[in-house]
């Protein structure tokens, strides 16, 4: 019997045995991999580190939006083995007492604590127990209202709209992963077995626009607007000499609209586009500026259509036409042109054609060819009409007027540097075209000088240095397609200072309500405020010897000749200089409070002129022997901490 | 007649210390966390003290001739369930069971858990009633004695309430019967309520085993009022168990549903399932190596010192690991059988076996538990679970296991000199 059981016994031993082992096989080597999957799930916590998106600066440095990292802390308080410890911990991160008591509840065991910290600050406490830590990037934008319409919105991974939108495969990095160990508890563990892959910052923007002068245009064109009662407007400041936008401010009935309607909304110019006429017929010498024609009084019958002055005169020389905006002259002086002439003209100045600078649905405007044409669009033209030009082509073909006769190619993007601090893109005074001679062009700046002085825009004039400007008012295209009565578009360029311009203020209100509806009325006060702003400032003109610098000799193949060629492009000027403007001693306003901010980076630039950066940047500066600073360029401190710096290093 | 040294089962004695070894090893490993928590991090020196202390139990087990054990078998059973009676009034919980009362605790400090010694001191009185039979039993009246000797500590147990430990006396109980010679039909009819219970929850499966039953009834033919009352029995568990079902606690219920369906719960009772399997399974042939395992390691791994110790073999040794472990443990067992076989009379075979089979229950519930073949019931793993009594109580009965075999093979004068 009990042998007989022995052997059932030890076979069923045997059975259980192999039972169990087979079980075990199936879990660990059939399932095995399965298994590891979900074991590296649980403990291995694979969170996405934001990459940081690129700092946006102004043309001075000053941070205009820039992420920061920043950490939410919970605290399990179940999970924590000495509650007064984290007490202590935290009182010591600069928490609240309130909260800080409430860790000592023992009626809690979860705690969310609502501020956002700078990983630095909390370094000691995510080392305890029960204290969990998320990553939160943010976006801030210290600079106000007036340089967030420009710059946009964005979340801290992706860009909205305005030049986040435009920008943001340059200003998002590539987000990494942070792979931690994570108990059961949720605790982070790092753990050096551990690799991930460090988040790449996006890269970093410098714009050519200046800060304090995007908020004076900002500021007096909303005061404008409240003054006129205009539904809307733009103004552009834009560096002739490089071609560098310095402000884009517009304001539109709809509170979200951004900057961005200076190059996405063209309009009919009117009166001033008349001086291009001038100019290129004094090229052409088929006019001169003392040149007289018949006025008529102020009124001229083109076949069905009429023309009137508002400044009645019989005859007028060529200046006087351009100073009184007289549209009987410019109607004869235009048609001196060739249909072709007159197109090629508007089209060299840019009209018709994105200026390409990067701006999410900029507009082309509308410049039809002359087969289109109707027997008065050469008329039109001339005045202004049946062509639309957004605020910032006109700009960039008034600059052409104002530094001797060259369309550049506008620029928003001063430099853009790599994570690594490489430069991978500076503005550089590139020639599109030559479309006046420099003799032309100064004989047309005289001319707006008239224009102030003596014509129809007086109230453009500045006490101390002579302007040179044309006004313009157009009538506006109603609903229907058809002109509107009573709507006017009053529009002001003006050239700042006239003998040597370094700044074109491109100024347009939208619907101007009462009597006074003209450009030079309206426009023209405006563009002398915002220039009365700029010599005001002390750091919103460009800088002088720098503009000398990079005006670059004649180019030989943007001449007179080279106009048949539609997109007459001329080799660049590569001078092999970064035209980085910081002027030194400057004295601006002290970095609003905003707790935390980002070390500048301050690789490759003078010692005075680092130590300045850091100072503006919010911080105190020591010196030291080694080269760089310490903490690193990007680590985010506190406003007022102290950063060690030393000149040299790499770059 | 060799000296001394030969006395003793040296395969016996040599698998039960490898395995203690193997299990002090593994509390130390079980302690290597990465946030380390001071109890459990300082469990294996515990362990190791309390290994001595048993080993010197088991040598004192060595000393009481099986005659003694046989005259000691009813006091130590009275004993047995004066102290599981006693656990109910004045017992605690403890660490992963808190609210069972399964523990005496004395001034503060836990000296011990009665349901150990009684699965030992039952196993004995077992013995005894079993072995006074001349002939294996004809009808399951004549059984009443053996289980009146199982039921009284297994109800006792079951009020603590502690279902593992409960299923041992069961487990013990079965295997005395089979090798007490008790016929396979008659254990099958034992069993049938048993069975039916269980089945009861599927109204089908327990229908298909009804009329097997019922089959089986009119094949062997047991007496009248046996047979009626086995199927009236059976009826009643079918009937009875939604009712039982209602009255365990609701962590058992979990626990039992979990078994059924692992991701039914988990967070809560599915957890532990889950994480053991994801231990075991994720150490693939040869595991993530000594201390290393991440599951372990980082806390997900629960009670990963006591009942959950097997998993860390898997985790860190892996396969193979796990195929020592279970040889190491096949040879015991297969060790006790053959002390239990070549025993002098039926006693000490049945002492031994019983013993034997309170083990093997054991090592299957709790390994088929960390590898989800077996509900969750919180029974030790024999040699590894970290636990001072529960390491006396294993050492105890390898010691008594000894005793059979040294007088099995008529060495037991040169043991007790």
């Amino acid at each position: 019997m009990r042998a007989d059981r022995t052997r059932i016994l030890t076979w069923a031993l045997a059975a259980a045995a192999v039972a169990i082992l087979l079980r075990a096989g199936w879990v660990q080597l059939w399932q095995g991999g399965y298994w590891r999957e979900v074991a590296e799930g649980n403990h291995r916590k694979a969170t996405a580190l934001p990459a940081p998106r690129g700092t946006i600066r102004d043309a001075d440095g000053a941070v205009l939006a820039e992420s920061r990292a920043l950490v939410t802390i919970a605290i399990d308080l179940k999970a924590t083995r000495n509650r007064r410890a984290v007490a202590r911990a935290l009182a010591a991160a600069g928490v609240p007492a309130p909260q800080v008591r409430r860790v000592m509840n023992p009626a809690l065991s979860w705690i969310d604590l609502p501020q956002r910290f700078l990983p630095g600050d909390v370094a000691a406490l995510r080392r305890i127990a029960g204290v969990r830590t998320t990553w939160v990037a943010e976006r801030v934008a210290p600079a106000g209202e007036a340089v967030r319409r420009l710059v946009g919105r964005a979340t801290p991974t992706r860009g909205l709209d305005g030049l986040e939108f435009a920008l943001d495969s340059l200003l998002a990095g590539r987000d990494g992963t942070a792979r931690v160990l994570r108990d059961a508890r949720g605790a982070d563990l790092p753990s050096p077995r551990v690799e991930g892959d460090t988040a790449v910052p996006g890269h970093a923007v410098t714009l050519t626009v200046k800060q304090a002068v995007q908020d004076l245009a900002e500021r007096e064109l909303r005061e404008a607007m409240a003054q006129t009662g205009a539904d809307g407007g733009d103004i552009v400041v834009l560096d002739p000499t490089d071609g560098a936008v310095l402000a884009l401010a517009s304001r539109r009935p709809d509170p979200r609209s951004t900057s961005a309607t200076t190059l996405t909304e063209a309009f009919e110019p009117g009166s001033t586009l008349k001086p291009f006429v001038a100019g290129r017929l004094l090229d052409l010498r088929r006019a001169r500026p003392d040149e007289t024609v018949n006025t008529y009084n102020g009124t001229l019958r083109l076949g069905a259509r009429t023309i009137t002055d508002m400044h009645r005169a019989p005859r007028m020389t060529l200046t006087e036409v351009i100073a009184q905006s007289s549209n009987v002259g410019i109607v004869q002086f235009a048609a001196r042109f060739s249909a072709r002439e007159q197109y090629e003209l508007l089209r060299d100045l840019g009209f018709g054609t994105p200026t390409g600078v990067p701006y999410p649905l900029e507009a082309a405007g509308t410049l039809r060819e002359p087969r289109r044409w109707s027997a008065t669009s050469p008329a039109s033209l001339a005045m202004g009409y049946e062509v639309a030009v957004t605020p910032l082509q006109l700009a960039v073909a008034y600059a052409a007027i104002a530094n001797g006769g060259e369309v550049l190619q506008p620029g928003l993007l001063r430099e853009v540097r790599s994570p690594d601090g490489r430069v991978v893109f500076a503005h550089r005074r590139r020639v599109l075209r030559r479309v006046f001679s420099p003799a032309a062009a100064a004989a047309v700046r005289r001319m707006l000088v008239e224009v102030v002085e003596t014509g129809t825009s007086g109230r453009a004039r500045l006490v101390t240095t002579r302007v040179g400007g044309k006004s313009g008012t157009a009538r506006r295209v109603g609903r229907n397609g058809r002109y509107e009565a009573g709507a006017y578009t009053a529009s002001f360029v003006g050239l700042f200072p006239a003998d040597d311009p370094r700044v074109v203020v491109v100024v347009k209100l939208d619907n101007p309500r009462g009597d006074a509806y003209y450009g030079g009325r309206v426009a023209a006060p405006v563009a002398a405020a915002v220039l009365q702003g700029l010599v005001a400032g002390r750091n919103t003109l460009p800088d002088v010897p720098a503009v000398a610098k990079a005006r670059d000799p004649m180019l030989p193949a943007a001449t007179m000749a080279s106009r048949e060629s539609l997109v007459a492009e001329a080799p660049v000027a590569d001078t092999g200089d970064v035209p980085v403007v910081i002027e030194l001693g400057q004295r601006r306003a002290a970095a609003p409070a905003v707790p935390p901010r980002s070390v500048p980076d301050v690789s490759g630039l003078p010692a005075r002129r680092a130590v300045l950066a850091l100072h503006q940047a919010g911080f105190r500066v020591e010196w030291r022997g080694t080269p760089g600073t310490d903490p690193a360029a990007g680590t985010m401190l506190k406003a007022g901490s102290l950063v060690r710096f030393g000149a040299g290093g790499p770059k | 007649m060799k000296g001394r040294t030969g006395l003793a089962d040296t395969p016996l004695i040599a698998l039960a210390l490898l395995l203690s070894a193997f299990g002090v090893v593994i509390v130390y490993s079980a302690g290597q966390t990465d946030l380390p928590v001071t109890y459990v991090a300082g469990a294996w020196k515990r362990q190791a003290a309390w290994l001595v202390v048993a080993l010197g139990a088991a040598w004192i087990a060595t000393r009481a001739s099986v005659r003694l054990l046989e005259w000691l078998a009813w006091p130590a059973y009275l004993l047995g369930l004066a102290l599981l009676a006693l656990t109910l009034v004045i017992g605690t919980g403890a660490g992963t069971a808190a609210t069972m009362k399964g523990w005496i605790t004395i001034g503060g400090v836990r000296v011990g858990q009665p349901s150990e010694l009684a699965k030992i001191t039952t196993a004995l009185m077992l013995a005894r009633t079993l072995g006074a039979f001349r002939e294996p039993p004809r009808s399951l009246l004549e059984l009443w004695k053996p289980a009146l000797v199982t039921f009284a500590p297994f109800a006792l147990v079951m009020l603590q309430p502690d279902l593992g430990s409960a299923l041992v006396f069961v487990g013990v109980f079965f295997g005395m019967l089979f090798w007490s010679g008790v016929p396979w039909p008659m254990l099958l009819l034992l069993a049938s309520p048993g069975v039916s219970l269980v089945l009861a929850f599927s109204t089908g499966l327990w229908g298909a085993w009804f009329l097997l039953f019922l089959a089986l009834v009119f094949w062997y033919r047991p007496y009248v009022v046996e047979g009626v009352a086995l199927v009236l029995a059976n009826v009643a568990m079918g009937v009875v168990a939604p009712i039982l079902w209602d009255r365990l606690a609701p962590y058992q219920q979990r626990r039992l549903l979990v078994f059924l369906d692992p991701s039914r719960d988990p967070r809560a009772s599915g957890y532990h399932v889950i994480q053991s399997q994801v231990a075991i399974g994720s150490g693939g042939w040869t595991g993530k190596g000594f201390t290393e395992g991440t599951q372990k390691r980082l806390a997900f791994l629960p009670a990963q010192h006591t009942d959950f110790i097997f998993s860390v073999v898997g985790e860190e040794l892996g396969f193979l690991g796990v195929s020592f472990a279970l040889a190491l443990f096949l040879a015991l067992f297969l060790r006790i059988t053959r002390v239990a076989q070549r025993a002098n009379d039926p006693f000490s075979s049945l002492v031994a076996f019983g013993l034997g089979s309170a083990f093997f229950v054991h090592v299957l519930v709790n390994i088929g538990m960390t590898l989800n073949l077996m509900p969750i019931t919180g029974i030790p793993l024999p040699f590894f679970s970290y636990g001072g009594s529960f390491m006396l109580a294993c050492w105890l009965a390898i010691g008594v296991v000894a005793r059979v075999s040294a007088e099995g093979r008529g060495r037991a004068g040169a043991l007790t000199a």
